[in-house]
């Protein structure tokens, strides 16, 4: 038996850390002319996580795709992390999964087949799990290797979870700790603890699917996943969306394992400081703010969890039901306010 | 004093930041350090990150190496882990020196030139300090390099007034304004920065 391929030799960045600076895509969106439809009810204007179109009174349909390179060494784990973040854009938006097809680039003649075979094997687990199935794919010759998947969903019309649907009064809800971003990278120059990454690991394969059937038992208006502009870009990108201000605790987010120790040794992920350019010139940070905390609030999330809002009095009955559907550490981390000067500020 | 030497060439991110902060922890205070850095990206981030905690930065390019200097100071995060950027002022005596030109006053041009030179190189005498000197406007020129200013700008951030500089009025000036000096911050820091202070001089 020989050493199975390690697939980080191929990457030096991986996972959503590789998307495109949001900024300089938002400068190219903006020449393109944005189509309308009737039944298009969700667009990109709002940066939501899929594209939303309203087939009858009581179907919409809920397409989106993602795909990068390796955030992990083996490939039935890497397969399963990259499927779980696709299918997290269908249960973001509150719906449930129907289809999904691989995106794979793959090439042949540097790794051995099997670990293609890995990769595809998870993709299908984690689409299983969501209720999905695979129904066909595309693949190309590609370095480095890349996986995601483009999935269809469905959801009721006037149940769709947008980052639009925020109202002052809100109570903010996350569902998975932050941290990926920095445990991967903390990994691969050897600073993090094993138990720590593997959690990490664990945390991604987490699908949103328990999150989201929460989000539609407590009529959720307004909700998203927390991918790789950090919790305070995607918090930014609900909070303009709304037309509220949100004010986050940095006290009460929860951090995985080993991440803030990590961000003290300086391992700070090259899209931390491209998020923080993103979210600036919107945002507040408290006085006195411990520095490792706010670069952590920027930190680039791998398949992270849900963000939404949801009335007061849900709070604790929500924070509740996704501890025991299986997300420990989910907390409420902050509050949507009347619009003021900023998209976000953060206290400590 | 010796300086001490961070070759992060070669390296990816994040780790010439985590060798970087090593070496500032493993540093006495004020000492001088030099990180060496090939990927622009890097580079970026490590400068980001000195400025963001307080330290002076100044960088040079020669091909694809680029050579950051900076001195820890005494009030970085290896001392206190908040961003003095964001701490507020302390006390009651606290003030704020804000330029908005980069001549002092409304006389002659050549007499404007002689006063900022001579307010800014008293300034660092001065006693109480300022929590923070506030440039905007054309102000930001005083900041560039090549300004006859660099210097006791830099003198001032040493002694622990926090130089912040309108990023805006910077982008105003072009692509060929290079700002080794200062912190570059926005509308909200400057004014949030004002507001909390006991008085702004504005000379």
């Amino acid at each position: 038996m020989t050493q199975p391929f390690d697939l980080l030799t191929t990457v030096e960045y991986g996972g959503c850390s590789a998307k495109l600076a949001p900024g300089l895509l938002a400068n190219v969106l903006r020449h393109l002319e944005r189509p309308t439809h009737p039944n298009l009810m969700v667009d990109i204007s709002t940066h939501d996580d899929a594209g939303v179109y309203r087939l009858d009174a009581e179907t919409a349909l809920i397409q989106t795709l993602d795909f990068f390179s390796p955030v992990c060494s083996d490939g039935r784990t890497f397969g399963r992390i990259a499927a779980a973040n696709a299918l997290s854009d269908v249960f973001a938006m509150g719906g449930r999964v129907l289809t999904a097809m691989n995106i794979v680039g793959f090439p042949a003649s540097r790794i051995p087949l099997e670990v293609l075979g890995e990769i595809l094997a998870g993709g299908q687990e984690k689409v299983a799990e969501a209720g999905g199935i695979i129904v066909g794919g595309h693949t190309i010759d590609d370095w480095p290797p890349k996986y995601g998947l483009s999935v269809t969903g469905v959801v009721h019309p006037e149940r769709v979870i947008t980052n639009a649907g925020l109202r002052a009064g809100m109570v903010m809800i996350l569902t998975k700790p932050i941290g990926t971003g920095t445990l991967v990278a903390g990994q691969r120059v050897g600073l993090a603890r094993d138990t720590d990454y593997l959690l990490a690991l664990a945390t991604m394969e987490q699908l949103n699917r328990a999150g989201a059937e929460t989000m539609q038992a407590l009529d959720v208006p307004a909700g998203t996943d927390i991918t790789g502009f950090g919790l305070l870009g995607h918090a930014m990108q609900m909070a303009d969306a709304s037309g509220v201000t949100l004010r986050i605790r940095a006290a009460d987010v929860p951090l995985l394992n080993g991440a803030y120790e990590l961000a003290e040794t300086g391992c700070l992920p090259g899209a931390m400081f491209r998020n923080l350019e993103y979210v600036e010139q919107k945002t507040r940070f408290a006085s006195g703010l411990d520095y490792s905390m706010k670069m952590l609030l920027l930190d680039p999330q791998t398949s992270g969890g849900l963000f939404f809002g949801v009335a007061p009095e849900k709070a604790q009955q929500a924070v509740q039901r996704l501890h025991e559907v299986g997300y420990a550490r989910a907390a409420v981390v902050g509050e949507a306010v009347t619009r003021g000067e900023c998209s976000i500020e953060v206290v400590r | 004093m010796p300086t001490t030497l961070v070759d992060a060439r070669g390296q990816l991110c994040p780790k010439p930041l985590i060798l970087t902060k090593q070496a500032i922890k493993d540093s006495t205070p004020d000492a001088p350090i030099t990180v060496l850095v090939d990927n622009e990206t890097s580079c970026q981030n490590v400068e980001r990150f000195l400025r963001d905690n307080g330290m002076a930065v100044q960088t040079t390019r020669d091909g694809s190496i680029f050579t950051i200097r900076f001195a820890r100071n005494a009030n970085d995060m290896a001392a206190n882990d908040a961003s003095p950027a964001r701490l507020p002022p302390v006390g009651n005596a606290s003030y704020v020196v804000s330029l908005a030109s980069d001549t002092v006053g409304r006389g002659p041009p050549e007499l404007g030139a002689i006063l900022t030179k001579g307010l800014l190189e008293t300034l660092k005498a001065v006693s109480p300090a300022p929590s923070h000197l506030v440039l905007y406007s054309s102000g930001v020129l005083l900041a560039v390099d090549g300004s006859p200013h660099v210097d006791s700008l830099r003198t001032l951030e040493q002694r622990g007034i926090q130089v912040l500089i309108c990023g805006t009025c910077v982008d105003y000036y072009g692509k060929n304004v290079e700002i080794h000096v200062g912190t570059i911050s926005n509308m909200l820091t400057i004014l949030e920065v004002q507001a909390a202070a006991g008085k702004v001089i504005a000379p």
